[in-house]
């Protein structure tokens, strides 16, 4: 048993976080802290900067670009310290996409895509969820059905973050509705610029994040372009989600604005006396120091884990992992807030730790729903871990 | 990084969920919530047999020095199965604190004899606060004849009546501003003058007793370790033991949490199991998740131990979490069973009784909570563990 990082793998995240201290100016740095996305040129070009040194292209097969040593901690301790710092980071392309490429997709697709991919030449849009199809996602009803070599889809996605600045799609359409729902679906990627598509903005209630509906209207794409079996989609979206739900570093943005929280919680006063000689402002701190500790360390558990056998994801744990992050996550807005008093509703600069707690309730909220929210989660560790009956 | 337990480790799990699963049936823990002494000598002696008593004890001493990432993997099987046994006492505190303070005829005396299951001792440290440290020790131990006199009251002592010695921490001198100066262990003979034995009800039905030291003489040869210098080496013994019990606590909730799944999978209302409702669902999801990550939380606690590093904040988290989860576990299950949930000597109702007692034993929360936050702000590289 062994909690600590390699030599080398502690020597890499001493690289990252010199990169980051070089590296990151106001423009770059992102006010909420999570889905840090890569959606200005300043950002853009920071996460090239990385993908200059290699950062991208560790643990990947030399033949699509990569480096060829096997690095299954890399990706994870990138994004975990692009969060402590509030930097943009390389989730969805790296871990979902090029990770379930590499298990399902085509020679020719992973060729295509991957090498691009880690020299950071192209964005990605993740569609599977649709008006009708969120928490349960094997209601998608967007459709691609086949003409000659192509396929022709129709149908509307939503919650689409990046898709008004993305090069592809990574889209889950449903090519058979005459079997069971979970059947008959299939992934495909398309280009964002595809004749038939269009993007509408919906902007979300923390300051500046925006994300898509997108309309798929008779939108053709090659049969080349469809990744793994035909109507086999499903299996490849729950490993992709998987792979998003601790790759992603999903209990940091908790661990950084915690550090961030003690830092101002050392000098902070409250009622004209320091806030560390309150008793209940230290109570409810432990209560959340507790829960954000069990959250990253159940995040280490999924990558070793990981890290031990990448030919399957942790299902069970990584779950866990996603609804641990998102309970921990929301109890330390909570805190903070409570402990802030009215202040706590202050926006911008002036306000204690720069105005951003409120943007981070609002976030809060939302990590318990998206990708698998909270109640999510609690539904599958009941049938896939505890086999649960369903009637 | 590597989280999975060591082959050595399934071992003893493996071992011990079998032996306790046959030897300590509810049959047996009911048996002994009623008695006297409330643990079993017959069962003490098997788990000699087992080598688990020696476990934590120095070879020289016959004892196999294991680390604490294996203690707790035994510890939790123990609280698996609620196994009423003084082993935290008098293996892992008395044993200890001897192990780590005790001179050489100290050590031979005892350390052998609770290796081989002969020797119960008692350890009589907390008082009117439910704090398990230094600042709560209020009992004096006055020099006096080339030894000492303890007065004081001693709370919540495990096996008291059947301990040979009770290993009392008392203050001979000043307490400084941290509370951790002037402690001393002294080993008292619960039957001598001066010392009175109550025997409290507890929740658990467990052997908890308060101990009242009046004026009772203590011979320079039952002095341990040197008077005003033995929180250091004392301050991790006991979080050893701590460990454990959260151990214990985690073993308990698990099976909590598989009592209340078995239930609420056979119990049928409005025509289906009641396990196919989404409320009792993500009650049941909700444990396993926090039993997840307290599992981790202890073994992470017990590795920085074993490495020597700081723990402070991290045997904190350890019990908190564990004692959260545990009455969380205990709890929700016996709701899930209904009215039977509540009803003496159903399997449930053994884990409900211990759940919440437990999160309040060794320490209460208020306790743990203030070590953590003294860490975090004594400490900023508790914060850099990532």
């Amino acid at each position: 048993m062994d909690f600590d990082l390699s030599p080398l793998e502690q020597e890499y995240q001493q690289q990252v976080r010199e990169f980051i201290r070089d590296n990151m100016t106001p423009e770059v740095r992102w006010d909420l802290s999570y889905a840090g996305l890569i959606d200005t040129p300043e950002r853009r070009a920071f996460i090239s900067k990385m993908a200059d040194k290699g950062w991208l292209k560790l643990g990947f097969p030399e033949s699509y670009g990569g480096d060829g040593v096997p690095n299954p901690m890399a990706k994870f301790i990138l994004n975990m310290e692009l969060m402590l710092a509030n930097c943009p980071i390389v989730g969805k392309g790296l871990g979902q996409i090029c990770g379930t490429l590499l298990l399902y997709g085509s020679e020719e697709l992973k060729r295509e895509f991957i090498p691009r991919t880690l020299r950071n030449e192209i964005q990605w849009a993740i569609a599977y969820s649709e008006p009708g199809a969120g928490s349960d996602l094997a209601a998608l009803r967007a459709s691609a059905v086949p003409d000659g070599d192509d396929f022709i889809i129709n149908g509307e996605k939503r919650w689409i973050t990046s898709a008004h600045f993305a090069d592809y799609f990574w889209l889950a359409v449903r090519t058979d509705s005459s079997g069971p729902k979970h059947k008959g679906i299939s992934l495909f990627i398309v280009d964002t610029k595809s004749p038939g598509v269009t993007i509408e903005p919906i902007h979300m209630v923390f300051k500046g994040h925006r994300t898509n509906t997108v309309y798929f209207d008779n939108v053709r794409v090659p049969r080349s372009r469809l990744v793994g079996d035909l109507d086999q989609g499903w299996k490849e979206l729950m490993n992709a989600l998987n792979l998003e739900r601790f790759l992603m570093a999903a209990s940091f943005p908790a661990v950084g604005r915690y550090r961030i929280l003690l830092e101002w919680v050392k000098t902070a006063e409250v009622n004209g006396k320091p806030l560390l000689e309150d008793p209940v402002a230290r109570h409810k701190l432990a209560k959340v120091d507790v829960l954000i500790e069990m959250a990253r360390l159940l995040e280490m558990r999924c990558i070793a884990r990981y890290a031990a056998d990448s030919t399957t994801t942790p299902a069970a744990e990584a779950t866990m992992n996603k609804a641990m992050a998102a309970i921990a996550y929301s109890e330390l807005v909570d805190t903070a807030l409570d402990l802030m008093g009215p202040d706590g509703y202050v926006m911008g600069s002036d306000a204690p730790m720069n105005g951003e707690t409120p943007l981070n309730y609002l976030e809060s909220g939302h990590m318990k729903v998206a990708a698998a929210g909270l109640d999510v989660a609690r539904n599958m560790i009941a049938k896939q871990h505890l086999h649960l009956p369903s009637k | 990084m590597n989280l999975d337990l060591t082959p050595e480790q399934e071992e003893i799990l493996t071992v011990a969920r079998r032996f306790l699963e046959k030897e300590c049936s509810l049959t047996v823990v009911t048996a002994l919530e009623k008695d006297p002494l409330g643990y079993s000598a017959k069962l003490w002696a098997e788990m000699a047999g087992l080598g688990w008593l020696a476990l934590p004890i120095p070879e020289a001493y016959g004892g196999s020095e294991l680390a604490t990432v294996d203690v707790v993997t035994l510890a939790r099987e123990m609280g698996r199965v609620v196994l009423p046994s003084p082993f935290i006492p008098t293996v892992l505190l008395a044993g200890g604190a001897l192990a780590a303070l005790g001179d050489e005829e100290q050590k031979q005396h005892y350390l052998p004899r609770i290796a081989r299951g002969e020797a119960i001792l008692g350890f009589a440290v907390q008082e009117v606060d439910g704090g398990i440290g230094p600042r709560g020790v209020a009992a004096t131990a006055r020099v006096s004849d080339g030894g000492f006199v303890l007065n004081g009251r001693k709370r919540f002592v495990e096996f008291a009546a059947a301990s040979e010695r009770l290993m009392v921490v008392a203050r001979s001198g000043e307490a400084g501003p941290a509370g951790t100066g002037g402690l001393g262990l002294f080993l008292v003979d619960p039957r001598s003058p001066g010392v009175s034995v109550n025997p409290i009800q507890t929740l658990a039905r467990d052997r908890q007793c308060h101990v009242a030291l009046d004026n009772v003489r203590v011979a320079k040869s039952d002095v341990v370790g040197t008077p005003g210098q033995v929180w250091t080496a004392l301050e991790p013994v006991i979080q050893r033991a701590v460990l454990a019990f959260s151990a214990g606590m985690l073993g308990a909730s698990e099976r909590a949490q598989e009592l209340g799944k078995d239930y609420a999978c056979q119990r049928v209302q409005f025509g289906r199991p009641i396990a196919s409702f989404q409320v009792i669902q993500h009650y049941l999801a909700q444990m396993v998740i926090e039993n997840t990550a307290v599992e981790t939380l202890i073994y992470y606690a017990a590795w920085n131990l074993d490495k020597g590093n700081p723990a402070r904040a991290e045997v904190a988290r350890a019990k908190i979490g564990a004692g959260n989860a545990v009455k969380f576990a205990s709890s929700r299950s016996a709701e899930i069973y209904g009215g039977m949930g509540f009803v003496d000597e159903v399997d449930i109702s053994y884990y409900l009784r211990r759940g919440k007692q437990w999160q309040l034993q060794m320490g209460d929360p208020r306790y743990w909570e203030e070590v953590l936050i003294s860490a975090l702000f004594d400490r900023a590289e508790a914060l850099q563990t990532a």
